[in-house]
Parts: structure tokens; C-alpha cells; sequence
């Protein structure tokens, strides 16, 4: 089956955003369906990392969901603002603009927000500020430290010689007053290197403790999904730890995959994210899941992810 | 600038047309053509870059998407450089119509530039091809893209597959493609006659040397080494871009230069 029409798109203040709407497949139903809006990954275009988002998109299309994926500005193939606003607050803006794009094309006003990286956390603060929201998928999102993120972090690391010496090695650098050159940093003439201007600040946790309180008043429903590339994410089960204190009920999905790097290079990896997304939009939407979101996704059976293959030269 | 999509589906491909920002446009448009996995990934920020520098001296400008890659239609697991070569020439075609010019150019960058090398070679209203940093032997550039890549935790980020196909650095490299890619040899692939042919090379490599000095029949053949920082193959966890300011520049100041 062939999924629905795609259009590149112009809209936001003076038409300046570029996106792809992918339109749901011919004959699936697309009653009472949220539409997804896929954001941005630092300055990966709206491709998404190793072409995910175009690919979660057609296969939603395949379900009866419409889905738009955009450049914020300055991305990609969007225009830079002419205002000085800063990246935090345009691409709330700019999210809140692909939404009123979506409804007037499509008359929807629910939406789901997908991202990962600082896709996640701009999902996260716009759906801070419209209701229209019903769900996030968070790839990589915030993360806080717990006990048992510690009591295995250092439980491993304690054991290993090598974790031992590159403590020392660091410390001998501090006392010589040597700082380490990080990788990808810009160097040299002739060449420019564009690294993300966003820098990730990871909020007070009672932030978004807070925040995670308003979702769940919403009924929103949440998939957050963590690989093995942030470093202060160590298992499963950590975010609902962190936030012990929040009754997500059923609505929050957790989880893991350590062995998947932070842009999803896993062929594998990829493919679970894709199907996985798709099942967890079919959970919840319809009137069903908006009424009783809980009872819905406290039944969603968690798959694990599908067994890695061996590395290849 | 507008995106757009073109070609008949189900194979429909995205494009992004620049018309010329110069108060004299030119009569030829040139064709864009990406690299491949995470090099598109890579370069789509320079290629932007590129598309403006030309449309401000005056040229109409189509990057776009591949079969299978990016935005346009089509599984990453069903390309073939036939199928690519192809797109070349739809996207060149329909610059011509959009922008109602007679004449085209390639810019083609890494894998790009074999495509556009093999497009070109295949038509008769072709200016100019110019091969950045080319893919100048298949089997020389499987070589190197296929070495072992890890990420900052040490997990491979390549994929090995039962079928036979291979991930790398996320993006799937069939059996199929890699037989294809393995018999291509820009060295022997000619150029329409009365065009321009020009290498520029970020880094002194002894094929890109060896190409630019060789002049297939009835082409003028030239080779400039601007250089510059950065390796396209290779990617880091902020996905970062590369955008080689002077060898822009360099490539715009020919197409400008050779192009009325």
C-alpha cells in the first residue's frame, strides 16, 4: 500500500517555515485522529535523524494520520526571523504556527509533537502552552539522575580499570590546567562547521515535575524513549523514578535502548522507532483514549526491542 | 525560493527551485546533487549555501532529493545509482522547464558527483559538470565509507543485516548497490562534447588529481584544490554541518566565470 500525497508547504508569519504535510493513505480512516507535528533535531533538517521523520510519517499515513514535518528558522530550507526572539521561544512560536496550519488544513485540533533532542524539549514547552496538545513522543528528552541511576552506574564503572585511569587522566589534566578538546568543535580557516546555536540546559527537576503534573491533569499521553547516547539516562524505569510523585497512571510509555546511539545510526534501531510510534498512536487516539487514556495505555504491552544484529565491516 | 515536488508518482521527488537574484539572469540552471547517508545529511546546509551564492550571480538553481533519500518517495533500501542518474536527469529536465532555460550545469558532491558525471555524460545541452570531492572509483568509495565507525560509547554505527545489505552510519547500502557501485569508474566515463568538466577538491587526493587531469574527448578538463578542513564521512552525536566557505565560493567563481 502506497502512503498518502505529500506537498511541500509555505506557512508562518510572511510564509517563511518549509515543511512536507504527508496526507493519510487513500481509503484508511481518519475519524477523530490526531494529526503529529515532527520538530526539528538541532540543525538536522526536518528529514529527521537518518531520515526517520519522513519515514514515521508515511507510516502513519498508512494508519490515517496526517503528519507535518517542518524546518523552525533558520533550519534546514526556513528562512532566519527578522526578529531577535530566541530559539527557545521561536520554536514555540513556530510549533504553535505549524499547529494552526494543520487545523485550518485539515480542521484537526489535536496534535500530537514528536522530536528528539531538542525536538523533545521544544514538544515539551509548547505543550506547555497549548492545550491543543494530546501527546508527546520524546526521544532522548530531559533526564534526571535517581539512586538506582547511580547505584548502577557507579556499579559498573567501580569494576572497570579503564573508567579508573580516565579519572585520573582528567583529574591530571584539571591540576595542569589542561582542558580537553571536545570532538566536532569548529577549527581552522575555510571551513565553517554548523553546530546547533541551542544549548540544552536540562530545567530544575521541580519544573517539570510541575509540567508533568499538567499533562497528566490533560490526560496527555506520553512515549518517552531513551538510547544509550545520553549520558544521564541509564535504564528504564528512570523518568517515572525521577518523577515519582507525578500519577502517570498509564499515560506515560518508558523506554530503553542502550544500545542505540543518539541519532538513531542502528538500521534496527530505526525500524523499532517507526513501528513502535505507530502502534503507540494507535492506542491513543479516538474518543475512547481521549475519555479514558489511562485504562487504554496501562494495557499497552511494552515490546522489547527487536534483537540486534551483529556489527559489519 | 520554492519546494516543490516533481517526477510522476509513485516515484515523485522533492526539490527546492532558487530563481535568480540578479538583476541579468542567466540562460543555464544548474542541478544540485547531493551526496549520500550522512553526508546528505552533511552537506544540505552548504548546499543551500551554494544554491544562494548562485542564484545571486544570477543562475536558477534545483537541489534535490534522490529517490529514496530525503523527502522524495521511495524505501533507502531500493536505490541504485541507475534510479539516481535518472533522477538527474528529471531534475534537469524540469529546471528547464521551471525556469525556461535551454542549457544546463551539474554540481555534484562526493557520490553526487558521480551521478551528475554520469547524467551529464548521457545529454547534450550540458555547459558544465562540475565534481566535488568525487566518488571517483565505486570500489575505492565503498572502501571508505565501510570502514568501522563507533559512537562516543563505542557502539558500532554500522549494521550488518541478513540479507546482505549494510548500515552505514544509518543509512542501508544493499548488496545490489554495492555490485552496481563497484563497476563505476569515472576515468572511463566521457562528457557531452563542447562542455566543461572541473574537480575541486577539498583535500590533495591523488584520484581527484588523476581526474582532473584527464580530458575525456571534445571536454575542457580542469582541477582546483581549495583547501579545506573536514571530512565528509563521518558524523558526530550534534550532527553538525560542513560548509567549506572558500570551496563555494571557488565553484560559484567558476560557474560564473564559464557560464555567460
Amino acid at each position: 500500500m502506497m502512503h498518502g500525497r505529500e506537498k511541500a508547504v509555505r506557512f508562518g508569519t510572511s510564509a517563511s517555515l518549509v515543511g512536507i504535510v504527508t496526507e493519510p493513505a487513500a481509503g484508511t480512516e481518519t475519524a477523530g485522529k490526531p494529526a503529529m507535528v515532527l520538530l526539528n533535531s538541532g540543525i538536522l533538517h526536518r528529514v529527521g535523524s537518518c531520515r526517520v521523520h519522513a519515514r514515521i510519517a508515511r507510516a502513519l499515513s498508512l494508519e490515517g494520520y496526517t503528519t507535518l514535518r517542518f524546518d523552525f528558522s533558520g533550519i534546514g530550507d526556513s528562512d532566519q526571523r527578522r526578529d531577535s526572539l530566541p530559539f527557545e521561544e521561536s520554536a514555540v512560536v513556530e510549533t504553535r504556527e505549524a499547529m494552526d496550519y494543520l487545523g485550518k488544513l485539515k480542521g484537526t485540533q489535536r496534535f500530537v509533537l514528536a522530536g528528539l533532542c531538542s525536538g523533545a524539549d521544544m514538544a515539551h514547552e509548547t505543550a506547555l502552552v497549548d492545550q491543543r496538545v494530546v501527546g508527546l513522543l520524546m526521544l532522548d528528552a530531559w533526564a534526571y539522575r535517581t539512586s538506582q541511576y547511580y547505584l548502577r552506574h557507579y556499579g559498573k564503572r567501580v569494576l572497570k580499570l579503564q573508567s579508573w585511569m580516565n579519572f585520573a587522566r582528567r583529574r591530571l589534566d584539571a591540576l595542569r590546567g589542561r582542558e580537553r578538546a571536545r570532538p566536532g568543535m569548529p577549527t581552522g580557516e575555510g571551513v565553517e562547521f554548523d553546530v546547533p546555536k541551542y544549548v540544552r540546559v536540562f530545567p530544575p527537576r521541580e519544573r517539570v515535575e510541575r509540567d508533568l503534573r499538567q499533562f497528566v491533569d490533560r490526560k496527555m499521553a506520553l512515549y518517552c524513549l531513551w538510547t544509550g547516547g545520553l549520558e544521564d539516562y541509564n535504564h528504564r524505569g528512570q523518568y517515572e523514578e525521577a518523577f515519582s510523585s507525578v500519577p502517570f497512571g498509564g499515560l506515560l510509555r518508558e523506554e530503553h535502548i542502550p544500545e542505540a546511539d543518539h541519532i538513531l545510526t542502528g538500521l534496527e534501531h530505526q525500524d523499532y522507532v517507526v513501528r513502535n510510534t505507530v502502534e503507540w498512536m494507535k492506542r491513543l487516539d479516538g474518543a475512547a483514549a481521549q475519555v479514558n487514556g489511562r485504562a487504554l495505555m496501562a494495557n499497552a504491552p511494552i515490546p522489547s526491542p527487536t534483537p540486534l544484529t551483529t556489527n559489519a565491516r | 525560493m520554492n519546494p516543490i515536488f516533481f517526477g510522476r508518482a509513485p516515484k515523485s521527488l522533492f526539490g527546492v527551485y532558487h530563481p535568480p537574484k540578479a538583476a541579468q539572469a542567466r540562460a543555464t540552471g544548474i542541478v544540485l546533487c547531493y551526496p549520500f547517508g550522512q553526508e546528505y545529511m552533511r552537506a544540505h546546509r552548504a548546499f543551500r549555501q551554494l544554491a544562494l551564492l548562485l542564484t545571486k550571480a544570477g543562475f536558477h538553481v534545483l537541489r534535490f532529493d534522490y529517490y529514496g533519500t530525503g523527502d522524495s518517495s521511495g524505501e533507502a533500501h531500493e536505490v541504485s545509482i541507475a534510479q539516481w542518474v535518472e533522477d538527474a536527469n528529471a531534475a534537469a529536465d524540469e529546471l528547464k522547464e521551471t525556469a525556461e532555460v535551454k542549457r544546463v550545469a551539474f554540481v555534484g558532491l562526493r557520490l553526487g558527483a558521480m551521478v551528475a558525471a554520469l547524467a551529464a555524460a548521457g545529454r547534450t545541452d550540458v555547459d558544465q559538470v562540475v565534481l566535488w570531492d568525487p566518488a571517483v572509483k565505486g570500489s575505492d568509495y565503498l572502501a571508505e565509507i565501510l570502514v568501522e565507525r563507533t559512537d562516543s560509547v563505542g557502539n558500532s554505527r554500522h549494521t550488518a543485516l541478513a540479507d546482505g545489505t549494510v548500515g552505514v552510519m544509518g543509512f542501508p547500502i544493499t548488496g545490489a548497490l554495492r555490485t552496481e557501485l563497484a563497476a563505476i569508474d569515472l576515468l572511463s566515463v566521457g562528457g557531452p562534447a563542447g562542455s566543461g568538466r572541473l574537480v575541486v577538491a577539498s583535500h590533495a587526493r591523488d584520484e581527484y588529481a588523476a581526474l582532473g587531469r584527464q580530458a575525456p574527448a571534445g571536454v575542457k578538463a580542469g582541477y582546483e584544490l581549495v583547501p579545506s578542513e573536514g571530512n565528509w564521512n563521518e558524523v558526530d552525536d550534534y550532527g553538525g554541518a560542513l560548509i567549506p566557505v572558500f570551496l563555494i565560493q571557488a565553484i560559484v567563481a567558476h560557474l560564473s566565470r564559464e557560464i555567460r
